[in-house]
């Protein structure tokens, strides 16, 4: 079920009194209602797909308890390829199985040689590539006895399942979320409020900026041959606001949900579009992908500590599994790469750590060298997002080329300019409101210090959802973009 | 616990009183007279507001017009189940007019006024209908038309109290369609049919739909005349034949279909525009059709 939707809406409340009156007697009960609810989440979109997560949940459980009594080096390397196998393999067929088979045939076909194959008709189920993720985090830092396997196989399914965070993130390591299964939570007032906060936050995010920026990113990528190149510009601004509004937005409702039941999530967008380098991007955009491939990708293949040819190799292919992470397309391995490109320069002159406070710390405005530096890396991240939306590389390419035409120079033309300049309005607004946020977890955290009088904080909670109400695209049709990977 | 239950609750009172507020401005703008509905009749007509301008010329010959403005094929499903679950209905006059497959009616429909008449048979579970029938329908911050609707006649007051609002004095009124210049009328056409095809794909849900009607009226031996309604010359020469032929569905399934279509081609006067009859057409309309509808008996 979808959080900006009616289910979720009577799910949610409901779980929450059963967990706190009902399941707040032991710890076990609680842990148990937390895999109860989370499956019932999660079968809402194919009760079929739940046989995968019980499958991932049992072999990462089994494995990490032999991992535990297992010494030998070799027959551990064994268990931990096990668990990479049987994890990535689910992954594999379900996600890359088409794309293989079709660039195997094409690349035959090449030769003049003619495969008769058809493709199969796999469904993708929900939040495979996230919960894949999470709990072959959980094997490897049990091999690498960073952690202590756990005996406890509920609150285990309960840390695989968590349902905040089970289809789109954010990926929690088990160092971080398991521990918090281990201990019977207990109502916490302020972190219930601050949930509740930034759940409404999040709300905003989707169905105001995301969904409305969608209908025109979608109008111009599907449309493309029928727009200028200053129309196209326009498209991939849309479609900027509208990745970031979606999945922050998503990432606010899970972090903010998990806040309700007493766990704490770990931050997945740090304000990306205020970085002033994009090494700083990569720091700030979906914090907990970009870590779990640094820990377990990067940092294995040697990291930055090797000669420069194989850290040159190691950038790439972080950035190339990364975008091939987010779909089985060549648009995604070409927005990786790209961004390789983007950051090797900062790499290779070490100036990748140059920006690691938070910018215009203490000040209202930023300078005109950090206005400079935002508005570049902002440009080229635009650019680089013109590859994940498009249909394939020859979508991308002709999009590319009617930017670069003479047509750039040319006022944008289409139906509904009126909305769309209500549209960049409201995103100008979200962004001043994020900016002024910038040094909180999410903008409107520390809105208690600025509105001290619960009044006026509810004044301004109705006047969100007002905004949310008035403004928001409530359009059947606009999913959270995410759940497609 | 108990104080974050209490401000919460406070916190929805507070947004309930606003949903009563919103509850009671959907009611006058867009629910009024929608709910109506005669249930001592066996035969109804279903359409939009090609069949809605019909008003009660048709109940002399018998048929209860339960037409509404925007209604697509999602709505009248929901009508004609409630039709059957209560009354004794034998005939359903519908329309099959070009339009009613194209996209722009997948999103501009009334879905959330005819929650009123979901029925529990049409849905695929209980809490299905629990969750549509009593759920969103009372809460009007769940329902995007209701929204809609609200947003505009605000925005509609908003500028009559501008005091730059140049435009106070409405457009003169017309009798009829024929009184607007050929140009007027052929870009007031044009506008009309931009938004009606505004894509060269029919919706396959609404499709969908027609065809879940199609095998209700079957289930329940109700017999279904499909209508296409009158069209101006202005409208029929820019739509050149173009339509997402719901009639074939319906003659598929053994019904009949009524192209009356080209009826009025020669005489603008019976439009209020380019595919509207006003009063005078539809009292011509109601006639010719019941006329030649006896004669096929």
């Amino acid at each position: 079920m979808l959080f900006n939707s009616i289910d979720f809406a009577i799910f949610l409340p409901t779980v929450f009194l059963i967990y706190w009156f009902i399941t707040n007697k032991n710890l076990k009960l609680q842990n148990c209602f937390i895999v109860f609810a989370s499956y019932i989440f999660y079968g809402w979109w194919d009760w079929r797909f739940l046989s995968l997560l019980l499958c991932s949940t049992v072999i990462d459980y089994t494995v990490g308890v032999k991992l535990q009594n297992e010494h030998k080096a070799n027959k551990r390397k064994r268990l931990l390829w096990i668990s990479l196998l049987v994890n990535l393999g689910i992954l594999g067929f379900f996600k890359y199985c088409n794309f293989f088979l079709e660039n195997f045939v094409t690349a035959f076909s090449f030769f003049g040689t003619n495969i008769p194959t058809g493709s199969l008709n796999i469904i993708l189920p929900v939040g495979i590539s996230f919960y894949t993720f999470q709990t072959l985090s959980y094997t490897i830092d049990v091999y690498r006895r960073k952690l202590k396997p756990t005996r406890d196989f509920i609150a285990f399914a309960a840390f695989v399942s968590f349902f905040p965070q089970l289809v789109a993130g954010p990926i929690e390591r088990a160092t971080h979320l398991l521990p918090q299964f281990y201990s019977k939570r207990i109502f916490d007032e302020p972190k219930a409020v601050n949930g509740m906060r930034q759940i409404l936050w999040g709300l905003f995010k989707k169905i105001v900026i995301a969904d409305n920026c969608a209908q025109f990113a979608n109008l111009f990528f599907n449309n493309s041959q029928d727009y200028s190149g200053s129309t196209l510009v326009l498209g991939a601004l849309f479609f900027s606001f509208q990745i970031y509004g979606d999945f922050s937005g998503y990432s606010d409702i899970a972090i903010g949900t998990a806040r309700l039941f007493g766990f704490d999530l770990k931050q997945n967008f740090n304000f990306p579009y205020f970085s002033r380098d994009i090494a700083e991007f990569w720091r700030k955009w979906h914090i907990s992908l970009s870590t779990w491939f640094r820990d377990y990708l990067y940092i294995p293949l040697g990291g930055s500590r090797c000669i420069t040819g194989k850290k040159i190799r190691n950038i790439f292919i972080i950035f190339l599994v990364s975008g091939f992470w987010h779909g089985a397309n060549w648009t995604f391995i070409a927005w990786g790469g790209l961004n390789a490109i983007y950051f090797l320069p900062l790499f290779l002159t070490n100036k990748n750590r140059t920006y690691l406070d938070v910018v215009a710390q203490g000040k209202y405005f930023p300078t005109l060298k950090e206005i400079i530096s935002i508005s570049s890396t902002f440009m080229l991240t635009v650019f680089a997002w013109i590859f994940f939306r498009a249909e394939n590389m020859s979508h991308a390419a002709s999009y590319i080329t009617e930017i670069f035409s003479t047509s750039l120079f040319t006022i944008p033309e289409f139906s509904g300019k009126r909305d769309a300049l209500k549209v960049l309005l409201l995103v100008a607004s979200f962004l001043i409101v994020e900016w002024l946020g910038r040094e909180s977890q999410y903008a409107i955290e520390k809105i208690s210090n600025i509105l001290k009088h619960q009044f006026f904080r509810w004044t301004f909670y109705i006047f969100v959802l007002i905004v949310i109400y008035f403004s928001g695209n409530f359009s059947k049709s606009i999913e959270f973009i995410y759940f497609q990977f | 616990m108990k104080n974050f239950l209490l401000k919460v609750s406070l916190f929805l009172l507070i947004l309930s009183a606003f949903n009563g507020i919103l509850w009671f401005a959907a009611n006058q703008l867009y629910f009024k007279h929608y709910q109506n509905c005669s249930l001592n009749y066996s035969a109804y007509l279903l359409a939009d507001s090609h069949g809605l301008t019909l008003k009660h010329f048709t109940e002399k010959h018998g048929v209860y017009n339960f037409s509404g403005g925007s209604d697509s094929y999602f709505d009248m499903k929901r009508k004609i189940s409630f039709l059957i679950s209560k009354t004794d209905v034998k005939k359903i006059y519908i329309t099959v007019d070009g339009h009613t497959l194209s996209q722009y009616r997948e999103k501009i429909n009334s879905l959330d006024r005819s929650l009123y008449f979901l029925t529990p048979e049409i849905c695929n579970s209980y809490y299905e209908y629990f969750k549509y029938r009593y759920l969103q329908f009372h809460v009007i911050l769940f329902q995007p038309g209701t929204r809609a609707v609200i947003k505009h006649y605000l925005l509609s007051k908003l500028r009559k109290l501008s005091l730059k609002n140049k435009e106070r004095n409405p457009e003169k009124a017309r009798a009829h369609w024929g009184e607007y210049s050929a140009n007027e009328r052929i870009d007031r056409a044009k506008r009309r049919f931009r938004r009606q095809y505004p894509s060269e794909t029919i919706s396959y849900e609404l499709r969908q739909s027609l065809i879940d009607i199609i095998n209700l009226c079957k289930k329940y031996n109700i017999e279904l005349i499909g209508i296409k309604f009158p069209l101006s010359s202005d409208y029929i020469k820019l739509l050149s034949n173009k339509a997402f032929d719901g009639e074939k569905l319906l003659k598929l399934a053994g019904f009949k279909v009524l192209d009356y279509t080209k009826i009025f081609i020669e005489n603008n006067s019976y439009f209020n525009n380019q595919d509207h009859l006003n009063d005078k057409g539809c009292k011509k309309f109601v006639e010719l059709l019941f006329d030649n509808l006896s004669k096929r008996q």
